[in-house]
């Protein structure tokens, strides 16, 4: 219910503000100076945990660094939250200057036109350019030349396990298995060691790692135009197939979350190296950390999120939002960033900086995100419009599959179906 | 004739009037602000296209005849009706039994009321949180006594995970749970209403238990029942949140109520249009059946 009194006020702000909304005319380019008026800007930012507190972290830092900028940061939930938080401030007229996305969610908002492009501030300064940031995570926020966000937060799917079990299995916990194939041999001896004790967590809801399991089956997950899945071709039945297999033989759970991946009954996972900081500290276990398997190739999926500045801020703000861009892109931010959460560092200056090298001896297990930059590919497709729809389709027919024990092919067939049925109103 | 002219009498009649409507402006305009006008605005919006970023476009009954045709529309609303018909009898006879005995009760009276109506006072996230843990199929603290009092592992203790029933028995637990306090206490007030007179009189006549319950407390207790049952049926019918925080609605559609399907329509795949024509339908769903037990109330209530 509150739900929808929320929704039914947003309706209602949308009633009186509609006139406003389309009222943001295009300004002449005036030459750039710049300015030395203090000024305060807004900054909405997502994801709780230690990311949370390091993006805190960092927006101080970059408050104390220089007197005229102020950034107030507000912290907006998880990546949905703030989304759902922003739509109702475009609606409202009333956004902040700068927005902390995943880029999952920001085709819309970039299609429609509500981020600044930031192709003129990368051309005009002369401190930074593009070529300071991992490509592939920069690219991930291009769109039709315009580069649209500048990526803050960046990571893949990692495995981590459990060395405890491995020994008490039997196995050697410096050779965690690197196929699947490997992987399921690896969890019939774990699960082996008791009824409640399971060799692998399957990752249930979040879309992203199931798709990457799709690639590592030789499969792909969208047709490269966008204009239809590809849920019925081989790989991608099979590689629900295999995981719906080890569920049923009771090797494997299939949950969302993180309650069985921090108990300890879990021998094997995969998650977002974005979480490793958080893992370490909430495992009583000895936690290791592996490349994800393959099967007939090893593939995975960029995911995470950039910093976008609205492009109906004042010139002024837009200004101020570049610097603090600037600064959280940073090869000293980011490889503070990296350290303190887990996440990859998308600074080509805090990859090659002595401090990660430092950080990678300390521990190794930071280092696996970046061993898999070579074969990380840009998620299936960011640039979607109905992203969210298609892919909430897909995980269903996982569910469906999985828990129902019904019929791998048959519930992608009909999840396509429905799902290309929708990507066909976006043509 | 002018205000001058009037008796006193009427003028005060007046003069009460202007201040009454002049205290009620305030709430009046709330309620027509954030209730009637965003109401008349959702109506418009239900024959748009609308993604709350782009512009508004007429597309007239098309999101009507989306809704209608589609699959999980459908599926919603037998989610919805699941839980309707589950939820509403459950809440009413619980509540009615605990009203009988907080009534018939004579020591801790004030402990058994309190602890029957805290569910009422907690939030419903914060519980449906907590149920979700105790909930869970691996480490959750029913599923340790189920098992412990020798249980056997079945779909069903997969719980939220189980998409044959599982996942909504465990969502209507949370919802029962959560109202049968409040529906207690409103018995227990239709009760104490009852007087005493009726019951020596059957007693004198030698009616037993059975007959004072049937005869006396059920038709009496029908106005407290009717009201009851009302506001049951309203909310199990708008259920979100507690769906939204343990289930999401999953697994596999199987906990996707109404409210839930037109949020998600609504603000993760921004067809605000389409989400409005489906909160449309549920209004008209409500109505019907709130006409439907109007009817019923004038054949089956009875006041004192």
């Amino acid at each position: 219910m509150k739900q929808l009194k929320k929704f039914m006020l947003i309706v209602c702000i949308v009633c009186s503000m509609t006139g406003m909304l389309f009222a943001q005319g295009q300004k002449a380019e005036p030459e750039y100076v710049a300015s030395t008026e203090p000024i305060t800007i807004e900054f909405w930012y997502s994801i709780g945990g230690n990311p949370q507190k390091a993006t805190k972290a960092l927006v101080e830092k970059f408050n104390a660094s220089q007197s005229r900028i102020t950034v107030e940061a507000v912290y907006g939930g998880s990546y949905e939250d703030t989304t759902k938080k922003l739509l109702a401030s475009v609606v409202a007229g009333d956004t902040p200057v700068v927005a902390h996305m995943a880029m999952a969610y920001t085709a819309q908002f970039v299609v429609d036109g509500y981020f600044e492009s930031l192709n003129k501030y990368f051309a005009r300064d002369k401190q930074v350019s593009e070529a300071d940031f991992v490509k592939g995570l920069l690219e991930l926020n291009r769109f039709k030349g315009e580069l649209y966000g500048l990526p803050f937060n960046c990571s893949n799917p990692i495995m981590f396990y459990n060395k405890d079990l491995f020994r008490a299995a039997g196995l050697d916990p410096e050779k965690p298995p690197v196929t699947w194939d490997e992987l399921y041999e690896y969890a019939k001896k774990i699960k082996a060691l008791g009824p409640d004790i399971y060799g692998f967590n399957i990752e249930r809801g979040s879309g992203w790692i199931s798709q990457g399991y799709t690639w590592q089956f030789g499969g792909e997950w969208i047709a490269q135009d966008n204009s239809s899945v590809k849920w019925t071709d081989a790989p991608a039945v099979e590689a629900l197939q295999f995981m719906q297999k080890m569920f049923n033989e009771g090797l494997a759970v299939y949950m969302g979350g993180n309650t069985m991946d921090f108990s300890g009954k879990v021998g094997m996972t995969i998650r977002s190296t974005a979480t490793l900081t958080d893992t370490i500290q909430s495992v009583k276990y000895d936690l290791g950390v592996a490349a994800i398997p393959g099967k007939v190739k090893k593939q995975v999926p960029i995911g995470g999120g950039s910093l976008y500045v609205f492009q109906n801020a004042s010139q002024a703000e837009k200004d101020a939002a570049w610097e603090f861009l600037k600064f959280m892109g940073s090869a000293e931010s980011q490889m503070y960033w990296a350290a303190t959460t887990g996440y990859q560092a998308s600074s080509v200056g805090a990859l090659n900086s002595a401090e990660m090298q430092a950080l990678w001896a300390k521990d190794p297990r930071f280092k696996t995100t970046y061993d898999q930059i070579s074969y990380a590919v840009v998620e299936d497709q960011t640039r979607l419009i109905p992203f969210n729809e298609v892919r909430s389709i897909f995980n269903e027919a996982w569910d469906a599959t999985i828990l129902k024990n019904g019929n791998a092919a048959e519930t992608l067939k009909a999840a396509q179906d429905r799902a290309n049925k929708i990507l066909a109103q976006y043509k | 004739m002018n205000f001058r002219d009037l008796s006193p009498k009427r003028k005060k009649k007046i003069h009460d009037h202007l201040v009454v409507g002049v205290c009620l402006a305030p709430s009046a305009l709330v309620v027509m602000v954030f209730t009637y006008m965003a109401f008349i605005y959702c109506i418009y919006l239900s024959f748009n296209n609308w993604n709350m970023l782009s512009r508004i476009r007429w597309i007239g009954l098309q999101n009507y005849v989306t809704a209608f045709t589609s699959p999980e529309f459908y599926n919603s609303l037998k989610v919805t009706f699941q839980y309707v018909l589950v939820a509403v009898p459950s809440c009413v006879l619980i509540g009615l039994m605990i009203g009988m005995l907080l009534n018939w009760i004579t020591f801790a009276k004030g402990f058994f009321r309190l602890m029957l109506f805290l569910p009422v006072i907690t939030s419903m996230v914060v519980a449906a949180v907590i149920w979700k843990w105790l909930f869970d199929p691996n480490v959750g603290f029913i599923n340790h006594i189920l098992f412990s009092l020798g249980f056997q592992p079945s779909h069903w203790t997969r719980w939220t995970q189980d998409p044959n029933g599982g996942a909504l028995a465990a969502v209507l637990v949370v919802g029962i749970w959560k109202r049968v306090g409040y529906n207690g206490v409103l018995f227990l007030a239709g009760l104490k209403s009852i007087s005493v007179s009726y019951y020596e009189a059957a007693t004198i006549d030698g009616a037993n238990a059975w007959q004072k319950f049937r005869l006396i407390t059920l038709p009496l207790l029908s106005p407290t029942t009717f009201i009851v049952t009302m506001l049951q049926f309203f909310s199990a019918f708008k259920v979100i949140e507690s769906v939204m925080v343990m289930t999401k609605g999953g697994p596999a559609k199987s906990t996707e109520v109404l409210v839930l399907y037109l949020y998600n329509n609504a603000f993760s795949f921004l067809k605000m249009g389409y989400a409005s024509a489906v909160s449309v339908v549920l209004f008209a769903v409500i109505m019907f059946f709130t006409l439907i037990q109007m009817r019923l109330e004038k054949r089956y209530v009875h006041y004192q």
